[in-house]
C-alpha cells in the first residue's frame, strides 16, 4: 500500500516538474537556475517514466479505471 | 531579489497574509495598472532546482488559482528589485491582459501517453566501427525517432478527438527524448473538468491498448505564452 502512494506520488510530481519547469510565462530571459539542475532532475524523471513502462501489471493505474489517481492533486479547485 | 510566481489581475484580492512559497518567504503582490505580479522577497536567487522549491511555486500558483485562474510564472524567474520587475510588467502589460483574459475560468488538463517501449532502436553507439556502421546507426536511431514522432501524433489526435468540444486550446509535446512518452494539454472550463475526466475515462475504457495518464486540473502552464515571447 505505501508502495502504491510513493508510485503515485512520483508520478505526480514527474507531472509537476514537467509543467512547473517547462511552461509558463517567462518575463525575463533571467532564469537564474542551473541548467545542470534541471537536466538532472529531467534525467531522473525519464528514468521513472521508462520504470512506469516495466510496471505493466500493474493496469488500470497507467491505463484504464484509475486514471483519475493523478487528478487529485493538493489545492484543487473547488476543494 | 524578488522571485516571481505567477500573474493576475490587479483587482483581485492579494495573497493571504498567511501564505508561504519558496523557502517559506511571504508573497506579496506588486500591481502596474491592471494587472499584478505575486512575488516572494528572497535574499538571493534561486539557483538548484528541488521537489520542495518546485512544490512551493505551484503551491502558491494553486493558491492563487482560488479566486481566478492566474498566468502561472515558469520556475526560477528572479528580479533584483521590484522597479526592474515594475518595468517588465509595464513592457508586457497588453500580452498579459490579453493572456489573463484568455485564461479566465479555465484550467489546464494533461494526458500522458505512454508509447511503444519496442518502438526506440538501437540506443547505444557502436563502440568502434566503421563510417558505413555509424551512419547505418544514425538512420536506424532517426527512423525510430521518427516513428515514435508518428505514433504520438496519431495518439494526442485520438485523444484530442474524445475530448472535441470542451477544450478552448490545446497544446502537445512530441515524444519525450527517450521516446517513451508524449502529452497532450487541454484548456479546460472549470466547469467542464469532471466531463473532460469522464470523456478521457471512457476513451480508455473503449481503447485499453492506449496508455493514459491523465493529470490535473493544473494552473495552465501550457497556455501562458505572451505574445512575441
Amino acid at each position: 500500500m505505501s508502495g502504491d502512494l510513493e508510485h503515485d506520488e512520483r508520478l505526480v510530481l514527474s507531472e509537476l516538474l514537467n509543467h512547473v519547469l517547462d511552461k509558463g510565462v517567462v518575463l525575463t530571459g533571467d532564469v537564474t537556475i542551473a541548467i545542470g539542475g534541471i537536466d538532472l532532475v529531467r534525467a531522473g524523471l525519464s528514468l521513472y517514466l521508462s520504470s512506469v513502462e516495466a510496471l505493466e501489471g500493474r493496469g488500470p493505474r497507467v491505463g484504464g479505471g484509475e486514471t483519475d489517481a493523478l487528478s487529485v492533486l493538493p489545492g484543487e479547485r473547488g476543494s | 531579489m524578488l522571485y516571481l510566481y505567477c500573474l493576475v489581475s490587479a483587482g483581485r484580492e492579494p495573497p493571504p497574509p498567511s501564505l508561504r512559497g519558496v523557502a517559506g518567504a511571504p508573497v506579496r503582490q506588486v500591481a502596474v495598472q491592471t494587472i499584478a505580479a505575486w512575488v516572494s522577497d528572497l535574499p538571493s536567487a534561486i539557483e538548484a532546482v528541488t521537489p520542495e522549491l518546485v512544490r512551493a511555486h505551484d503551491g502558491v500558483v494553486r493558491e492563487a488559482m482560488r479566486a481566478e485562474t492566474p498566468l502561472p510564472a515558469r520556475f526560477g524567474q528572479s528580479f533584483p528589485d521590484e522597479s526592474t520587475l515594475r518595468r517588465a510588467l509595464e513592457e508586457r502589460r497588453e500580452g498579459i491582459a490579453r493572456g489573463l483574459e484568455r485564461v479566465r475560468g479555465a484550467v489546464e488538463m494533461t494526458v500522458r501517453l505512454l508509447l511503444d517501449a519496442a518502438a526506440p532502436g538501437p540506443a547505444e553507439r557502436p563502440a568502434v566501427g566503421s563510417g558505413r556502421e555509424y551512419m547505418a546507426w544514425l538512420r536506424e536511431r532517426q527512423r525510430a525517432a521518427e516513428g515514435a514522432r508518428q505514433r504520438a501524433g496519431f495518439l494526442q489526435t485520438r485523444v484530442a478527438q474524445a475530448v472535441g468540444g470542451l477544450a478552448r486550446g490545446e497544446a502537445r509535446s512530441g515524444a519525450s527524448a527517450s521516446g517513451n512518452s508524449a502529452t497532450i494539454s487541454h484548456l479546460v472550463a472549470c466547469g467542464d473538468v469532471t466531463r473532460y475526466r469522464h470523456l478521457v475515462h471512457e476513451l480508455s475504457e473503449r481503447e485499453p491498448e492506449l496508455r493514459l495518464m491523465l493529470s490535473g486540473p493544473w494552473a495552465p502552464y501550457s497556455f501562458a505564452e505572451l505574445p512575441g515571447a
